[in-house]
């Protein structure tokens, strides 16, 4: 039994001409606010952060992801790992700042001494003073805990429940919609291709407004002379939604310059751009030139935290003669996703009319938003 | 002793408050030695593992490869 075995869900289940939307109370409700954390975002692999912000062997990173105390570690070997941010010995939590080329992660409470890689190095004093050993104390079986992670274009996914298939085999269709850009370097533009947006609305809104394209002539009515509504399509998948342009080609320098563009792209991104959904909590926008990435963070039922970052595909790009071309550009998206805030919100206080139904979609614009409900059904549900 | 101990004292209190790990390492492993010279192993092997801790923290390599070997001949690390 739980929060919403009474509230039924076929509606949302059923074909885009005739479903219903999820109901209210699934943006507006602490309790299926937190059945969602367990259910969508524990079971599932969760976008928390970028490598970006580890770039360098012993760069520490902590976070709180559902309530729980994590820490991104960039190992020696340069693998980035996720642990419990916890000591084995009486639970402090280890690390509460970012902290750069660390040798070791030592508590401050007693010393125990981790490496990169979680393994407990030394238990100072633990059999008396003086003595790093006892016989009950056997540091292998008292490494930090491990989450299980994986980095695909260079954001940190994590499953936290452990019972998720392999992120490869979970994201099979997003992986191989991308794999152009799984073969390319990026590189993240610094402190001007990076910023936050703090949205009074539940997460799954976020999602929703980015999935379709059927907004754009009235809230983004800069896109028309470029990016027109039909110029646009949706794709409705798995373990994505979201929609596509074949008409991006904008320019960001004085004279009609561009950003270098990524090596090895396909003939379709020439002109074309791609905005998936990756369920649950990531956005993304790929362009021959850029990709943008939002990492959505919930903080409550009507609260999320939009993470953007942007990378772009030639190095020199992120060079400070570039600077104004990078800042254009970050603008640009900026004041787009901005455009958006408004009518999101509004979705969030129409979700407090006692009469909403859920909602009517449109059979041909509403595809990857219905598919984002049916998936968010089907992960509750489960 | 007793001044110099003071002295020492003083010396790794400041050295925490300014949270120089690297002093802290060399400060212990220091007077590790000269407790060990004076045949007093067990105050030796506290000092040592402070130094221990200290020098895997600061990355100082050597030190800590050096702490953990004469700890292992003791007996007081794997």
């Amino acid at each position: 039994m739980n929060a919403i075995s009474s509230i039924n869900l076929d509606q949302v289940l059923r074909p885009v001409a005739t479903a219903r939307g999820l109901p209210s109370s699934f943006y507006t409700e602490a309790g299926v606010y937190d059945l969602e954390r367990r259910k969508v975002f524990a079971r599932n692999w969760a976008c928390v952060g970028f490598g970006k912000d580890v770039p360098n062997p012993g760069d520490l990173r902590p976070i709180t992801f559902l309530g729980q105390p994590l820490l991104i570690a960039r190992g020696r070997d340069g693998q980035i790992r996720v642990f419990e941010n916890v000591c084995r010995h009486r639970g402090a939590v280890l690390v509460t700042e970012p902290v750069n080329g660390r040798p070791v992660i030592r508590c401050p409470y007693h010393s125990w001494c981790y490496s990169l890689d979680g393994a407990l190095v030394t238990t100072p004093h633990v059999g008396g003073a003086g003595h790093n050993t006892h016989p009950e104390i056997r540091r292998e079986e008292l490494s930090l805990f491990e989450v299980r992670s994986y980095v695909w274009l260079d954001m940190i996914f994590v499953n936290v429940s452990g019972s998720a298939p392999e992120f490869r085999d979970a994201a099979a269709d997003l992986i191989r919609r991308f794999e152009e850009f799984d073969q390319v370097a990026l590189h993240h533009g610094g402190g001007d291709s990076s910023f936050k947006i703090d949205l009074k609305a539940n997460w799954k809104l976020a999602v929703e407004n980015y999935a379709e394209s059927y907004h754009l002539p009235w809230i983004h009515p800069g896109l028309n002379s470029y990016s027109r509504l039909e110029d646009h399509y949706h794709m409705v998948e798995r373990s994505f939604c979201g929609q596509g342009s074949s008409a991006y080609t904008p320019s960001f320098g004085p004279n009609g310059e561009r950003f270098g563009e990524f090596a090895g792209l396909s003939e379709k991104w020439r002109k074309g751009a791609e905005y998936p959904c990756v369920f649950p909590n990531v956005l993304v926008g790929f362009q021959n030139d850029h990709i943008f990435i939002i990492q959505l963070e919930p903080v409550a039922q009507d609260a999320t935290i939009e993470h953007v970052e942007i990378y772009y595909a030639d190095k020199a790009m992120t060079g400070p003669s570039f600077a104004s071309m990078r800042e254009k550009n970050a603008n640009m998206w900026k004041e787009i996703f901005v455009e958006d805030i408004d009518v999101v919100e509004r979705m969030q206080k129409g979700r407090h009319a006692p009469s909403f139904d859920g909602g009517k979609f449109s059979p041909v614009m509403d595809g990857p938003t219905h598919r984002f409900h049916e998936w968010v059904a089907e992960q509750m549900m489960a | 002793m007793g001044d110099s101990l003071q002295h020492l004292d003083r010396e790794i209190t400041h050295a925490h408050a300014c949270g120089d790990k690297r002093r802290l390492a060399h400060l212990y492993a220091g007077a590790a030695e000269r407790f060990a010279a004076e045949g007093e192993m067990d105050r030796a092997a506290f000092l040592l593992v402070n130094a221990y801790v200290w020098a895997l923290d600061a990355g100082e390599d050597m030190v800590a490869a050096q702490a953990r070997k004469v700890l292992m001949e003791m007996g007081r690390e794997h």
